[in-house]
């Protein structure tokens, strides 16, 4: 069948709205440890191949709902402006910030009212980076500035549960994004004045 | 000969999204897309001097899941189980909300009603980018085969959703 370039490009964006959500939700930390620990840490020092069924009843079950919430409230937060999703994974190995997300980190303040962003500590890191921790209502991470001036995504993590709805961004960071600034902050955080001056220059 | 595993460990944990997201193009639900993820990754850490440095990682790792999905399909056949959505079989839409987080949902009910065949060059070309000769080089097949099978998904899709507005 033989497309044309405008349909392709129909296709193109269906196909993405309906599978690229994925790319900005949290790895599951079953997924992530199996490639973080050394192998010593198995014993024998060999990984265990399971199948789907004997690996699914490990888990506690989670219905379709739940299961589809993250990436449903990844497509909400990508609608909001457009139908960009907040970040693309690129080939050179960065995961960017992109849309309402990318807009958060450039323009908005720590003192911001709740919406679908929070961006709640804001720092100048060892290696020269500004870096700004975000929550959205699932996810919460760190992103730095790159000299291209993209935010390149450092840490992706769940958010930690927020009684605010799915729309709105979750208040706390989670220990992962923690972690996360602190062995990447230089110094200490920004203050509100700071903070605004930072942005005021455009984070150069 | 041994390979640089926690390199080859860091380059597939770079990957991860991108088989989650493959793994979403064969199976319908999340948690079957991500136990395929992680079948993927232990048999790819349990072979890794199959994998020969240089080469495109993605490929070998779609491969992997590709064949583990194989196996999987074929097993839960025997017992008969099924993948499909539980609402198989309804209608998936005319297309008019395209872009929409529901229209996402019809895309990904329409892509779960494909045959595996249609559906894992769906996962391969119109997801992932592949060229024709990559996805080719990824099944094992020749890339005429790839033409067609991309060809046959894309009005099978058409037929489900209605054109692409």
């Amino acid at each position: 069948m033989n497309l044309n370039d405008e349909q392709r490009q129909a296709e193109r964006r269906r196909l993405a709205a309906a599978f690229d959500g994925v790319l900005v939700e949290p790895i599951p930390p079953r997924l992530s440890a199996l490639l973080q620990e050394p192998v010593a840490a198995t014993a024998g020092g060999t990984a265990q191949v399971v199948d789907l069924a004997s690996a699914r009843t490990q888990r506690r079950s989670m219905n379709t709902w739940m299961a589809w919430g993250g990436m449903a409230a990844s497509l909400v937060l990508g609608t909001v402006i457009g139908t960009r999703l907040p970040t693309e994974a690129r080939s050179d190995g960065r995961a960017l910030a992109r849309g309402p997300l990318a807009q958060a980190l450039n323009t908005q303040l720590a003192s911001a009212p709740p919406g679908d962003v929070a961006v709640p500590i804001s720092f100048k890191a060892k290696d020269g980076r500004w870096c700004r921790s975000f929550t959205t209502a699932q996810n919460a991470g760190l992103a730095c500035r790159d000299a291209d001036g993209a935010w390149a995504l450092q840490v992706l993590a769940a958010a930690t549960p927020t009684t605010g709805g799915l729309r709105q961004a979750a208040t706390a960071l989670p220990p992962a994004v923690l972690s996360a600034v602190d062995a990447a902050i230089a110094g200490e955080a920004l203050n509100a004045e700071q903070e605004k001056s930072a942005r005021d220059r455009g984070w150069r | 000969m041994p390979q640089d595993l926690p390199a080859l460990r860091q380059e597939i944990a770079a990957l991860l999204p991108r088989l989650r997201r493959f793994g979403r193009t064969l199976a319908y639900r999340q948690e079957d897309a991500d136990d395929l993820v992680q079948i993927a990754v232990e048999k790819a850490l349990t072979r890794t001097e199959q994998w020969t440095p240089g080469t495109r990682l993605y490929s070998w790792m779609f491969r992997i899941m590709q064949n583990a999905w194989i196996d999987e399909v074929r097993a839960r056949e025997r017992r008969g189980q099924t993948f499909l959505p539980e609402e198989e079989g309804e209608q998936v839409g005319d297309g008019s909300t395209s872009g929409s987080p529901l229209d996402a949902v019809l895309v990904r009910k329409a892509v779960a009603q494909l045959s595996e065949e249609h559906r894992t060059v769906v996962g391969l070309v119109l997801v992932e980018g592949l060229s024709y000769q990559e996805a080719a080089e990824t099944l094992g097949v020749p890339v005429g085969t790839v033409t067609s099978r991309v060809a046959r998904a894309r009005e099978a899709l058409q037929n489900l959703l209605g054109e692409w507005p």
